[in-house]
C-alpha cells in the first residue's frame, strides 16, 4: 500500500517548511500553483504578513503528517527529503537599521554547524517587494549577524530561517 | 517599368526576323513563368533528394534528378544525378568555427543549407551553313543550366526579387531554392546530408496559391504525399454527396478514406477516437487540505490563464479543518478550546486562522494562529455547465 503523501512548500536555500497542502491529484505541482505570486506568511495574533517570492520556494512531496499541517513552520525538510520537526528553533531575532541578528537554540555546550545558510526576508512595505538578505553560520556561534540595507522606516515583518532549524517570524521596527 | 505583353503575329510573305521568332519563344516562357509565380509557391516540384553514399568508403552526397521552381517562376531542371563537391562548401566561405572545432561530435555539427540556382548559359551548336547577313558564330542556343551553392547555418531561401507582373522568368537575378542541408565532417568532407535534419529545418516544396479549389467530380481530396501510393496516407475529403460532408482519415488503395472523423453540413460530428481539448471539458474537481497564505491548486488540465480569460469558471468551497488537535502550535500542556476565526478565499489564496482559548486563563485574549482548511474546487467550461 502506498503511503499517504502531502506537499510542503519550503525555502529552497534552507529547507524550512513555510506551508503545507494535500490534493487529490498525484504528483508535485509547480510552486506557482500553490503560492501564486508569493506565499503569505502571517504572524500569530497579527494581521501583518510577509510575502515570500515563489523564486525562493520549492514544492516537495513528503509523507503525510497531521503535525505538519498543524504547524508547518516548526518543520524542515532534510537532505534526504524527509520532513521533521528539528530539536532546535531560532531562539530570537534582533535588529538594527544595518543588520538582523539571528540566534539559534543550541545545546550545552553550544553546538552550531558552520557555513549553514541564514536567510532573512523583510517585508518591504506597501511600495516595494520583500527584501532578502543572507549570511552564514560560524562554528559553534549561536548568533549570526546578517547585514541589511534599504529597509524603509517603520514596522516590518521579518522572517528568519537557518538551514536545519525551524523558522521564525517577528515584527521589527526600523528607523 | 513593365512592358506591354506582345505575341508575334504573321502574314503571308512576311520576312521573319530573329526578333519575331524570339518573341514567340519569350511569350510562352513569360506566360509559364507568370503561372508558376502567381498560382504556385516556389520550391521543389519533384525529385531533388539528397542522399548519402558511403559504399566507396568515402562519404559522398548525391542529389537526385528533379525540378524546382524559383520565386520568379523559373523552372530549374536537374537532369542527372549530381555528386556534391565538398570543396565548394569550403571555398564559399560559409564554414563557421563550430564546423571545424575539435571535440565536437560529427552529428552535433551545424547544418548548412544547400541551394539550387537557375542559370542561363549561351551555347553555339555546330551549324551546317552560315546564313545570309550572319554576324558570325553567335550563340544560337541558351542552355537552362543550374548551380549548387551553400549557405551559412540558419540562412533561408531567397525572398522573391522585385519583379514586374509582365516579367518572365528571372535570367539575370540568381534566386536560390532551398533543397536540403549538409553537415561538415570537421576536416575536408561532408559528414551527412538530410532534407529535414531538425524541427523547423525543411526545404521548400512547391505549392499552390488559390482562393478556391473546385472538384468537378464533387469530391475534393487533400492528401499528404508521403510516398508513391495513396494507401495509408492521411487525407481530407470534402464530399458534395448526401448534402455535403468532410471526412478525415487514412486513405485506402482505392482512394477511399477510413474515417477518423467526419462532419456533415448539419454540423453532426462523428469521431472514432477520443475528443481532447486544450480547454477542459466537463466538470473537473480538485480537493484536499491547504495551509493559510497558499493558493488552492487548480484541477489537472486547468490553467490560471483559462480562468483569467473566463474560459473556466471555478467554484471553491472551504471548510475549517476539524481534527483532534488538543493545543495550539508550541503548547505542550494545558487545556484549550479551538474556534474557527477565519476561513476565506481571496482569488485563489486562502486565509485561515483559528483562535485558541486557554481554559486556565479564561477571559484573557485568545491566541489567533494561522491554520489549515479543507477545500473542494469545481472547474467547468464557462457557459457549458452540465
Amino acid at each position: 500500500m502506498t503511503a499517504k503523501k502531502m506537499l510542503v512548500v519550503v525555502l529552497s536555500r534552507t529547507g524550512a517548511v513555510l506551508g503545507a497542502a494535500t490534493r487529490s491529484t498525484p504528483g508535485v505541482p509547480a510552486v506557482g500553483d500553490l503560492v501564486g505570486d508569493g506565499l503569505v506568511a502571517r504572524r500569530r495574533n497579527s494581521e501583518a504578513s510577509v510575502v515570500i517570492p515563489p523564486e525562493d520556494l520549492e514544492v516537495k512531496e513528503v509523507d503525510y503528517s497531521d503535525d505538519v499541517l498543524h504547524d508547518p513552520r516548526a518543520h524542515v525538510v532534510d537532505a534526504s527529503g524527509s520532513v521533521a520537526a528539528p530539536a532546535y528553533r531560532i531562539a530570537s531575532i534582533t535588529s538594527t537599521n544595518t543588520g538582523v541578528t539571528v540566534t539559534v537554540d543550541t545545546g550545552s555546550p553550544a553546538v552550531v554547524a558552520p557555513d549553514k545558510t541564514v536567510l532573512v526576508v523583510i517585508d518591504g512595505g506597501p511600495n516595494q517587494g520583500p527584501l532578502k538578505f543572507s549570511g552564514k553560520t560560524a562554528l559553534n556561534v549561536a548568533a549570526t549577524l546578517v547585514p541589511v540595507s534599504g529597509v524603509p522606516p517603520g514596522i516590518h515583518m521579518v522572517l528568519a530561517s537557518v538551514d536545519g532549524y525551524a523558522s521564525r517570524l517577528r515584527a521589527h521596527t526600523f528607523s | 517599368m513593365s512592358d506591354t505583353i506582345a505575341r508575334p503575329s504573321f502574314y503571308e510573305g512576311q520576312v521573319l526576323r530573329a526578333e519575331d521568332l524570339g518573341l514567340g519563344i519569350d511569350y510562352g516562357r513569360g506566360q509559364m513563368a507568370r503561372h508558376d509565380r502567381y498560382l504556385h509557391t516556389p520550391g521543389i516540384a519533384t525529385g531533388l533528394e539528397l542522399t548519402v553514399d558511403k559504399t566507396t568508403g568515402v562519404t559522398q552526397v548525391k542529389l537526385s534528378p528533379g525540378m524546382a521552381v524559383d520565386a520568379t517562376g523559373r523552372e530549374i531542371v536537374v537532369d542527372r544525378e549530381e555528386t556534391l563537391a565538398p570543396e565548394d562548401l569550403d571555398r564559399l566561405g560559409v564554414l563557421i568555427p563550430a564546423d571545424t572545432a575539435g571535440g565536437v561530435k560529427p552529428e552535433d555539427r551545424p547544418w548548412h543549407p544547400v541551394f539550387l540556382v537557375g542559370r542561363d548559359e549561351s551555347a553555339t551548336p555546330p551549324s551546317v551553313s552560315r546564313g545570309c547577313g550572319s554576324a558570325g558564330a553567335q550563340p544560337t542556343r541558351t542552355n537552362e543550366a543550374y548551380d549548387l551553392s551553400y549557405g551559412r547555418p540558419g540562412e533561408a531561401a531567397d525572398d522573391p526579387p522585385t519583379i514586374d507582373v509582365t516579367d518572365g522568368p528571372g535570367s539575370t537575378t540568381a534566386v536560390r531554392v532551398l533543397i536540403g542541408f549538409v553537415q561538415w565532417d570537421g576536416a575536408s568532407n561532408f559528414n551527412d546530408a538530410k532534407a529535414m535534419p531538425a524541427a523547423g529545418m525543411s526545404p521548400s516544396y512547391a505549392g499552390v496559391r488559390a482562393d478556391e479549389m473546385v472538384a468537378r467530380s464533387g469530391t475534393l481530396t487533400l492528401r499528404a504525399d508521403l510516398g508513391t501510393t495513396r494507401e495509408k496516407r492521411p487525407a481530407i475529403v470534402v464530399d458534395g454527396d448526401d448534402g455535403g460532408e468532410m471526412r478525415f482519415g487514412l486513405q485506402d488503395a482505392h482512394g477511399g478514406v477510413n474515417e477518423a472523423f467526419k462532419v456533415n453540413a448539419a454540423g453532426d460530428l462523428t469521431v472514432s477516437g477520443r475528443i481532447k481539448s486544450l480547454v477542459a471539458t466537463g466538470v473537473l474537481v480538485e480537493s484536499g487540505t491547504i495551509f493559510d497564505g497558499m493558493t488552492i491548486p487548480l484541477p489537472s488540465g486547468v490553467t490560471q490563464k483559462q480562468v483569467d480569460d473566463g474560459q473556466i469558471v471555478l467554484h471553491v468551497a472551504l471548510t475549517p479543518r476539524r481534527v483532534a488537535e488538543l493545543r495550539p502550535p508550541g503548547q505542550t500542556a494545558g487545556t484549550f478550546i479551538k474556534d474557527p476565526f477565519e476561513c476565506r478565499l481571496d482569488g485563489r489564496r486562502v486565509f485561515v486562522r483559528e483562535r485558541w482559548f486557554n481554559v486556565a486563563t479564561w477571559g484573557s485574549p485568545p491566541a489567533t494562529i494561522a491554520a489549515a482548511c479543507n477545500y473542494v474546487v469545481l472547474a467547468y467550461v464557462s457557459g457549458s455547465a452540465s
